[in-house]
């Protein structure tokens, strides 16, 4: 066995032995009982049978016999059964951990690799190696759990019918030799299409979720797109197929020729036995050593299955280590801020940026300062890269050239916790969890200022909502936990939303098309709460509704090639070019007496 | 549901996905239970045969009978495993097509409805989770290959006699006790812990998803999702401890029946040996026969259990198949083009829920017309537009289209008239150009031309790799595109537009857009609709000045219907007060909050 799976084998020995070291002790007497477990029944019939060939053998010596046995067989097979089932939960126990590892190093590595589809089709394994009892992780310690009663039963039993002729015991070896080695074949073959089933498979997921997915059903109806899409699902059927009995035509093709070493094990198993009786073993004798010879073959087969299951497995779990041991989680310079961070000054100086694995640039030679204190609004087209100055700023992600500044100071020499401290961003899409409101707006299970919760939400304009609830801030938000969670509008979830960012403070306030999906009334709701959450602040908002740029100090219009224009209102109104066509534009039927 | 139907409406979808499917049954059956005879028979002979008793013979000859039986069988039970394999995971996905199939042919508005999101979800945890379609379809199999064995050895045992049967049923019967009590146990407890288990799942959920993560980090809420993650990992594995050491107990006490069966065979096949009865080759018969015979029955009852077990898990998938399509629910008449649309004392109010959505609400809108509904988040306005289209029936008054009532139209019929940019649209995975024609062949080059044009995609378009050609979705194809959402809008505008429909419905058409292209949309809207009818939903006051009549929605009920110049003149009206906090940004005077 390579040294790689050596040591994830040794690594998850090792994390068993300092989490649960009683599961230990558990797989010894589990061992200790499955090794007893073929004796009662290979003896049985020996001892039944050699009592039909003595003299005088009477029924009740019959029924001592059948008494012992079935005493000491429900002894040693409820002692497995109840050893095994009892030690099952707590490998369930470590796989679990694993997985909370795992989401807790996902939740904390840096930005750049959410958004990075490379990033999760490499990683695809390792995040599947604690999906499920049966795979990964949880698979391999069940079969290590296994493994040692299976290979001292093949040592004891082997012993035993090479008493009888060395031979019977290659038979089944050659067996599961062969079928460990076909098997390999057969698991290198699926795994070389392993790429073009798991594409298959994703596409099937396409099509299961898109019928499932009710705004597509307006969608599906109106346009008559049902044939479609299930002409469509047939062919993405037919193809996964394709590729699914490609694979399981040649594991098939691999377990048919390991069939004549079955032939061979046979024909000696029970060619040898019964030459033996012929030289004069007693048939009770043969009885014995055909039931042990026919154990063996089983056990033979239960190693090949543990050693081939874990071979495919250990890939797994060698992925889910190489990614726990990824530094995914850069701490960034040494720079921070005092406690209570003043506003700050912002600067992107012949910045170029373009997302990994992209060929066009989103950024070019972009360069742009912001005062601090400054209220900017950030204008421009679809597509002019509004959004990716907000991840650039975050240090979301590092530009290609050039330098994004916090105080004259490059984002890359501050602390990523620091920075995180620094920001408060709003975003359209606002995110509620099911969480009570106080640890939404707080973002904490318990170190709550509820002083300041109440605060925030009356300044976001959502006091009058909160206590109209029964928990008042300590009602639960969703209906996924609790039935009765509640369920906020569009714009209530802004205000929610601006009331975690106010009770954050920071720096700097950063607001992304927070109105877009929002009514008149409530957007006007927004832009009053605007002052609130931007006092002694940096403040950058980020709409395609030009009425926002008139609280705000200057306005920067980006477009593809850089920063167009810059000025306040009333200057770039003067200036006539861009800003002044696009506010024209959406302000002209808004202007009295306008008509189409 | 009864049992019996259920059964039926599950057996008619599995033959209707995969007819061959039931000729593996038989065959998988006969193989089965051919091996079990092989192994019960042919040992025997072997021993006779080295005893000299018996029927005798060459031992030679059978110990060859035996390994090329023993190979042939091998060989077969790979071939049906492999059958089984490929057609089980291919009724698998089958039925789960059959389940799109569906969902895409019920009634729209059972999608929305809470009973019927319910059992969707619910049949959706059952065929993915539980994998009960594929274990429903294993179980029956299974059961089949046992009750063929369990008929094959009836007459072996039979021959040894009554009293070793009725004791071999005692145990099984204790062990289908056994079995069975737990089985309930074990339905509970999963019943139990699906609450918990959705908990967990969504939290940690959560941290797999792209859309949190910003604020995760943002407003560092790694800590609390990590910290909530673990107590639901404690909670887990407290419930599956309890689980299992009951398990182990039901389980444990299971192998003592099976260890007193084994017992019970030797004890009588061995009396009757002892009486000379029958032969040492015979004991080794008899007693495997009883052991395969009961262990048959055991198996055979453990399948049909789960079997039925499986069968209440796909209760949900069961109903929701048993709904008629749609396409029943209709009238027969033919819509031409809509010449006008009348509701008359429209109410509606959704599944389940007591607040009326529209109160009713009554207007009427001309041929040619282009008609803005404007109101509050909630105002009723997106539920017109399913009305009409027919995703929802009006709980009171009715709809007429060219004076006729809409449920008399053929419904296929009425929605071939109507185009619609759902808020919510989507996109599907097919090519940029079948997105925007609905049809796997162009009939219309010059139109598909035109309204990527007017729609302000066709440049987009053009810059894609494979042009038109290319797919959507990268979900889908790595080689595919993905649309900002302003693109995406601009694509669902085009489809609209290609649809040769008499009536465009517009909700919420420019929310994702730049000023600039927002604009060249409401400029370019009278000629892109040209004669069609044109309803507009947007929270953009502005659209509404280029519209005909405005449609005013409060709270469910119609405030005005009128011109924008008409609706203008009431200064304390809902139109007033929408326009205006909009309107102030754009005039010289600065609004009094600023």
């Amino acid at each position: 066995m390579p040294e790689k799976r050596i040591h994830a084998i040794r690594r998850l020995l090792g994390n068993a032995v300092r989490l649960d070291k009683p599961l230990f002790g558990l797989a010894f007497a589990y061992t200790l009982f499955a090794v007893l477990q073929p004796l009662p029944g290979v003896l049985l019939p020996r001892a039944v049978i050699a009592l039909l060939g003595r003299e005088g053998a009477n029924s009740r010596d019959l029924l001592v016999i059948v008494l012992v046995f079935f005493l000491a067989g429900a002894l040693i097979h409820f002692g497995r059964e109840w050893f095994q089932d009892v030690s099952m939960p707590r490998l369930t126990a470590l796989r679990i951990g694993y997985i909370s590892d795992q989401t807790i190093k996902l939740i904390n590595m840096d930005y750049q690799y959410v958004e990075d589809t490379a990033f999760n089709q490499k990683w695809a394994r390792a995040f599947n190696a604690c999906s499920g009892n049966e795979n990964g992780v949880e698979d391999v310690y069940r079969r290590l759990f296994f493994l040692p009663a299976v290979l001292i039963l093949i040592i004891g039993l082997s012993v035993l019918v090479s008493l009888v002729h060395p031979l019977i015991m290659l038979g089944p070896a050659l067996y599961a030799a062969l079928s460990f080695v076909l098997s390999r074949h057969a698991q290198r073959y699926a795994y070389a299409r392993k790429e073009a089933s798991a594409r298959q498979e994703r596409r099937l997921r396409v099509f299961t979720n898109t019928s499932r997915d009710v705004a597509y059903g307006k969608d599906v109806r109106l346009y008559d797109l049902k044939g479609r899409v299930l002409d469509n699902f047939e062919q993405v059927i037919a193809a996964y197929m394709k590729v699914f009995k490609a694979i399981q035509n040649r594991e098939f093709l691999m377990a048919a020729l390991a069939l004549p070493a079955l032939l061979l094990a046979d024909l000696l198993t029970y060619g040898l036995l019964a030459r033996a009786v012929m030289n004069g073993l007693p048939i009770a004798e043969f009885s014995m050593y055909l039931m042990a010879a026919l154990a063996l073959r089983t056990q033979m087969e239960e190693l090949t299955g543990h050693l081939s299951a874990m071979r495919r497995e250990l890939m797994y779990v060698e992925d889910y280590f190489r990614f726990m041991d990824e530094d995914l989680n850069t701490e960034g310079g040494q720079r921070g801020f005092p406690d209570r961070i003043p506003a700050v000054e912002l600067a992107f100086e012949k910045v170029t940026f373009r997302y990994p694995g992209s060929d066009r640039n989103v950024l070019t030679d972009f360069s742009l300062r912001v005062p601090a204190g400054q209220r900017l609004a950030l204008v421009g087209v679809n597509g002019a890269g509004k959004t990716t100055l907000v991840k650039l700023l975050c240090g979301f992600f590092q530009p290609d050239a050039g330098e994004v500044l916090i105080n004259g100071h490059p984002v890359h020499e501050y602390r990523k916790s620091e920075l995180m401290r620094l920001f408060a961003v709003v975003f359209q899409d606002v995110n509620v969890y099911a969480f009570t409101l106080a640890q939404n707006v707080a973002a904490s299970l318990d170190r709550i200022d509820r002083g300041r919760v109440q605060d925030a939400l009356t300044k976001a304009g959502l006091w009058d909502k909160v206590c109209s609830l029964d928990k008042g801030m300590d009602s639960m938000m969703l209906k996924v936990i609790e039935e009765d969670g509640i369920v906020l509008s569009g714009g209530e979830q802004q205000r929610l939303a601006i009331a975690r960012a106010l009770y954050k403070g920071g720096g700097c306030v950063i607001l992304d098309e927070p109105t877009a999906a929002l009514d008149a009334l409530a957007e006007k709701d927004i832009y009053q709460s605007f002052d609130a959450l931007t006092l002694d602040k940096t403040a950058i908002y980020i709409s395609h509704r030009l009425a926002s740029t008139q609280f705000c100090d200057k306005i920067a219009l980006i477009d593809g090639e850089g920063l167009r224009e810059y000025g306040s209102h009333e200057e770039l109104m003067a200036l006539g070019g861009t800003y002044r066509e696009m506010f024209t534009l959406q302000g002209r039927y808004y202007q009295e007496g306008a008509s189409a | 549901m009864k049992t019996g139907r259920r059964f039926a409406v599950l057996l008619k979808l599995v033959w209707q996905v995969d007819k061959t499917y039931f000729a593996l049954l038989v065959f998988s059956a006969l193989t089965h239970s051919g091996q079990v005879l092989a192994n019960v028979m042919l040992p025997p002979l072997l021993i006779d045969a080295l005893l000299g008793q018996g029927q005798g013979g060459d031992p030679l000859f059978w110990v060859a009978a035996i390994a090329l039986t023993n190979l042939l069988f091998a060989l077969l039970k790979r071939v049906v495993q492999h059958g089984r394999t490929v057609k089980e995971s291919q009724v698998y996905i089958r039925i789960d097509r059959a389940f799109a199939d569906k969902l895409m042919s019920i009634p729209f508005h059972m999608l929305e409805d809470p009973y019927y999101l319910d059992l969707r979800e619910r049949a959706s945890f059952a065929i993915r989770n539980q994998s009960a379609t594929a274990h429903l379809v294993t179980s029956a199999l299974d059961s089949v290959n046992q009750l063929v064995t369990v008929a094959s050895l009836v007459v072996p045992m039979l021959r040894l006699g009554v009293l070793l049967v009725i004791g071999l049923l005692l145990c099984v019967g204790l062990m289908l006790l056994i079995q069975s009590r737990f089985s309930i146990y074990q339905q509970r407890f999963f019943a139990e812990l699906l609450p918990v288990n959705r908990r967990y799942g969504y939290y940690a959920g959560q941290c797999f998803q792209p859309d949190g993560q910003k604020d995760f980090r943002l407003y560092g809420m790694a800590t609390m999702l990590g910290e909530t993650v673990k107590r639901y990992n404690h909670e887990i594995n407290t419930w599956f401890g309890a689980f299992y050491r009951k398990s182990a107990l039901y389980l444990g006490f299971f192998q003592v029946v099976i260890v007193l069966q084994t017992a019970l065979a030797y004890a009588y096949v061995g009396s009757r040996a002892l009486d000379g009865a029958i032969t040492v080759g015979g004991l080794t018969l008899y007693v495997s026969a009883a052991i395969s015979f009961s262990s048959a029955i055991i198996a055979l009852g453990q399948h049909i259990i789960d079997f039925f077990r499986y069968l209440n898990f796909l209760e949900p998938l069961a109903k929701l198949m048993d709904i008629p399509d749609a396409e029943t629910h209709t009238g027969g008449a033919e819509l031409g083009t809509i010449h006008s649309v009348r509701f008359e004392e429209v109410s509606f109010r959704y599944p389940k829920s007591d607040a009326l959505v529209l109160d009713q609400v009554s207007f009427d809108i001309k041929q040619g017309e282009r008609v803005s509904i404007v109101g509050r988040n909630g105002a009723g306005k997106s539920t017109i537009v399913k009305l009409l289209c027919r995703l929802y029936e009006p709980t009171a008054g009715r709809i007429l289209i060219n004076d006729t009532d809409i449920r008399d139209y053929d419904l296929a019929s009425l929605r071939r008239q109507l185009a619609a940019v759902f808020q919510d649209f989507r996109l599907f995975h097919f090519s940029i150009e079948e997105n925007i024609t609905c049809a796997p062949v162009n009939a219309h080059p010059e139109l598909f031309h035109r309204v990527i044009h007017e729609a302000g995609i066709a440049q987009a378009i053009a810059d894609l790799p494979k042009g038109k050609a290319t797919l959507f979705g990268k979900s889908f194809d790595e080689n595919a595109t993905e649309f900002s959402g302003g693109q995406a809008q601009k694509v669902a505008l085009a489809r609209a537009l290609y649809k040769d429909a008499s009536l465009l419905i517009l909700d919420e058409p420019t929310s994702a857009l730049d000023p600039m292209a927002e604009a060249a949309i409401y400029e370019q809207m009278n000629h892109m609709a040209r004669s069609r009818t044109v309803i507009f939903i947007s929270h953009r006051m502005s659209s509404s000045v280029f519209c005909n009549r405005i449609l005013v929605l409060d709270e469910g009920k119609v405030q005005a219907f009128d011109t924008h110049q008409q609706l203008m003149k009431d200064q304390q009206g809902l139109y007033y007060t929408l326009f205006e906090s909009q309107a102030a940004h754009y005039r010289q005077a600065k609004p009094a909050y600023l």
